[in-house]
């Protein structure tokens, strides 16, 4: 283990010889040793430098709070630099976020933020309940409850009327009961009472996109209640935390922010042998490994059980071991102890490979990025590895103890999602499937007999409120087929859709294996004639299948029957969107224009037509006729 | 024999104190002296003076009262009232 002082050399002798991607890896190192106010600003300096260099995932973060918050600004900078976002934070007036929220002209519209986190207290939004409990009457609780949902429902609609931005809302935390232990007694005690005030914040925010409650409550229990709070800090400098809770905050806003930015994970590789279970297998055999209800297999289960809940969540599984494949396969098959069977795993890599290569086929099975992968691994020296090896992968560090294993995989914000669609909760069982169509390809002779023998169906159709999730999702996660990659949120997507002259839709893909669920999106916009495609992006799992076509052909005849005479398409090229490439020159259309690296992309559709392949059953509807055409 | 040891833990605790504060203020370490204060640093203002009380309650493991808060006026005060809290607890190795 280097020194601080060893490490901010070598982290400068990195920038001096240009190693951007070696010095981000060792910031991020120097982070998770003392991700801390002294260091945020020397971090923050560092990336001033790396920035131009690396890949760093912009957003517009404003910060309205009642509170000082001053000094966590480096550090939320520090901590989201280091996990490749890069944000711009604004910091309201002290306890101006009623009318930052209210007035239309405030610095907060202004901004345009991406992000808004409503960092506010108990104490400033109803101190007298806060302090003053034991003056109140039954009524008069009832009628502060009532005001608080009214106010704070007001700024909520005030804001979402004006701004697409997501926003992040502490809920109320508790006190030390001030009624002593019958705070927690019947309906009417303080505890209940603020209870009562998070169930309707709850409420109040699920009527709205993009609004999510920050279970700060939770998060000071979590933390030590006693130990949260610097009363001190706070009557002198209106700042409530000890020093010991600021990183905690930050990560948890960070949490958020991972998934609003699409920073994210969709694949966790991970370990066996004292990993999942406790002992090495080719030393101790089947019998010999632990992992069940007693000590120390408890704490394995646990970690499974953890593992399990992502694999709920729609992280896919791999396993990246060395061992011996039968025998390993054999113990995740047979053991009793073991909530984790083979069926959950979506890649294998069990050989004595190094582990970055295994990570690479990875990858490359699950037609995935590296950097969408999360390593899970109890030996520090492969973690090592495959983080000089592979920057890009989220490496996970876990204790030394296997008590401490659930706490770090569970804190990992890579995995965090804000709402799940139905294809998240069956993503590994449409993954499995997968598999069988690749073997089916690899039996039958021409690609047409091949698609011929999908049997595909495509389903394409205005955005409804139950689809926006799912295709504001799409636009957040798609890398690889997407020729724009514009990332919108819900509410955005919303908005698209009440405009005039815009359409957004959804592309859903049946075939003879099951339901794929939507895959695709389609954004377009038609202004003078020209229909514009906003967005046209494609879920890695439909590629190669010539969806694309049936999409393109769709939004030909569409646009024509609206009146258009082009379609117009753009190509915006990122490391990762070559697939792409070529999607409009392969479909007719002609390069227009083009600058940066962009290429514009034309169609006369007087000209030229794009139907729809004869082997797939194209179903589409469209928001002017709100008929369906089915061509068979 | 015991002065010497004195001294040099001054030095250690200083030095610590100025890494600490040239990355708070963003100026070079090698500015800060003895009596640099907010009177001579110009980025020294109240909230950097909060997030430098934040970065030394970390990095030294100890807690200010809201009245040696403001005692922390200058780099040499701040030393001192380090080295008065560290006494007789030993001072935590560096980094």
């Amino acid at each position: 283990m280097l020194q601080t002082k060893e490490l901010r050399a070598k982290i400068e002798r990195l920038l001096e010889e240009s190693s951007w991607a070696e010095a981000h890896a060792c910031l991020g190192g120097l982070w998770r040793r003392e991700g801390m106010a002294a260091a945020a600003n020397y971090v923050v300096s560092c990336y001033d430098r790396l920035r131009p260099h690396l890949h760093l995932t912009k957003c517009r973060v404003a910060l309205l709070r009642s509170m000082t918050l001053e000094p966590l600004v480096p550090m939320l900078r520090g901590a989201a630099l280091v996990s490749g976002i890069d944000p711009l934070i604004q910091i309201g007036q002290f306890n101006a976020y009623v009318q930052e929220m209210l007035d239309s002209g405030s610095a907060l519209y202004a901004f345009n933020p991406d992000i808004v986190i409503v960092a506010v207290q108990t104490r400033d939004i109803v101190p007298e309940i806060w302090e003053a409990y034991a003056d109140l009457s039954e009524s008069e609780v009832r009628a502060i409850v009532d005001r608080v949902r009214k106010t704070v429902s007001g700024l909520l609609r005030t804001f979402r009327d004006q701004s697409n931005a997501s926003v992040i809302i502490h809920n109320f935390e508790k006190p030390l009961a001030s009624d002593g232990v019958m705070g927690a007694q019947g309906r009417n005690g303080q505890l209940a009472t603020i209870d009562r005030l998070n169930a309707e914040l709850g409420e109040l925010c699920s009527q709205y996109r993009g609004l999510y409650i920050l279970d700060y409550d939770s998060l000071v229990g979590h933390h030590g209640r006693a130990r949260w709070h610097d009363e001190g800090k706070w009557l002198t400098m209106r700042m409530p935390f000890a020093t010991d809770s600021l990183s905690s905050l930050v990560a948890e806003w960070l949490k958020f922010i991972h998934p609003l930015t699409g920073v994210t994970c969709k694949v966790l590789a991970i370990d066996l042998d004292n990993t999942l279970w406790d002992g090495v297998l080719g030393e101790v055999g089947l019998k010999g490994i632990q992992v069940g209800s007693e000590y120390p297999g408890a704490f394995y289960r646990a970690l499974q059980r953890a593992i399990l809940d992502l694999y709920r969540r729609g992280i896919l599984l791999a396993v990246c071991s060395k061992n011996n494949s039968d025998e390993a396969l054999a113990a995740l098959q047979n053991h009793p102890g073991m909530l984790l069977r083979p069926e959950h795993f979506a890649a294998m890599r069990i050989n004595w490979q190094d582990k970055a290569q295994n990570l690479h086929e990875i990858a490359s099975e699950l037609n995935i990025g590296t950097d969408a992968i999360a390593f899970l691994d109890d030996n520090p020296v492969e973690r090592e590895r495959v983080r000089l090896e592979m920057p890009e992968v989220k490496v996970i560090d876990l204790p030394r103890r296997p008590q401490g294993f659930v706490c770090a995989l569970r804190e990992c914000p890579f995995f965090e999602r804000l709402a799940l669609s139905a294809e998240d909760r069956q993503h590994t069982r449409l993954y499995g499937e997968q598999r069988q169509r690749a073997e089916l390809a690899n039996k039958l002779g021409t690609l047409e007999d091949f698609f011929t023998s999908l049997d595909q169906e495509v389903v394409i159709a205005p955005v409804t409120p139950e689809t926006l999730t799912r295709v504001a999702q799409l636009t957040q996660k798609t890398n690889q087929y997407n020729v724009t990659t514009r990332r919108y949120t819900e509410q955005q997507i919303e908005d698209f859709a009440s405009r005039p002259g815009w359409n957004v839709y959804s592309v859903q893909v049946k075939d003879r294996f099951g339901d794929n669920g939507i895959v695709g999106v389609m954004v377009t916009r038609t202004e003078h004639q020209i229909c514009e495609i906003d967005t046209f992006l494609l879920s890695c799992r439909v590629l190669g299948r010539t969806v694309e076509t049936a999409m393109l052909g769709f939004l030909a005849e569409t646009s024509k029957a609206e009146g258009a005479l082009f379609l117009r398409g753009r190509f915006i090229p990122t490391r990762r969107n070559e697939p792409a490439r070529e999607l409009y020159s392969s479909h007719s259309f002609r390069a227009i224009d083009g600058e940066d690296g962009e290429t514009i992309w034309s169609l006369n559709l007087g000209e030229a037509n794009i139907s729809c392949p004869e082997w797939i059953r194209l179903h589409g509807t469209d928001r002017v006729h709100h008929a369906e055409q089915a061509r068979v | 024999m015991g002065q010497t040891a004195s001294i040099t833990q001054n030095k250690l605790v200083f030095s610590r104190v100025a890494a600490i504060a040239a990355a708070v203020f963003c100026v070079p370490e090698s500015s800060l002296g003895p009596r640099s204060s907010p009177d001579n640093i110009e980025s020294w203002d109240s909230l950097h003076h909060l997030s430098l009380v934040l970065a030394l309650e970390q990095e030294f493991n100890v807690q200010f009262s809201p009245e040696e808060i403001e005692q922390l006026l200058s780099m040499e005060l701040t030393t001192a009232l380090l080295e008065e809290k560290l006494k007789g607890c030993g001072v935590p190795d560096a980094g």
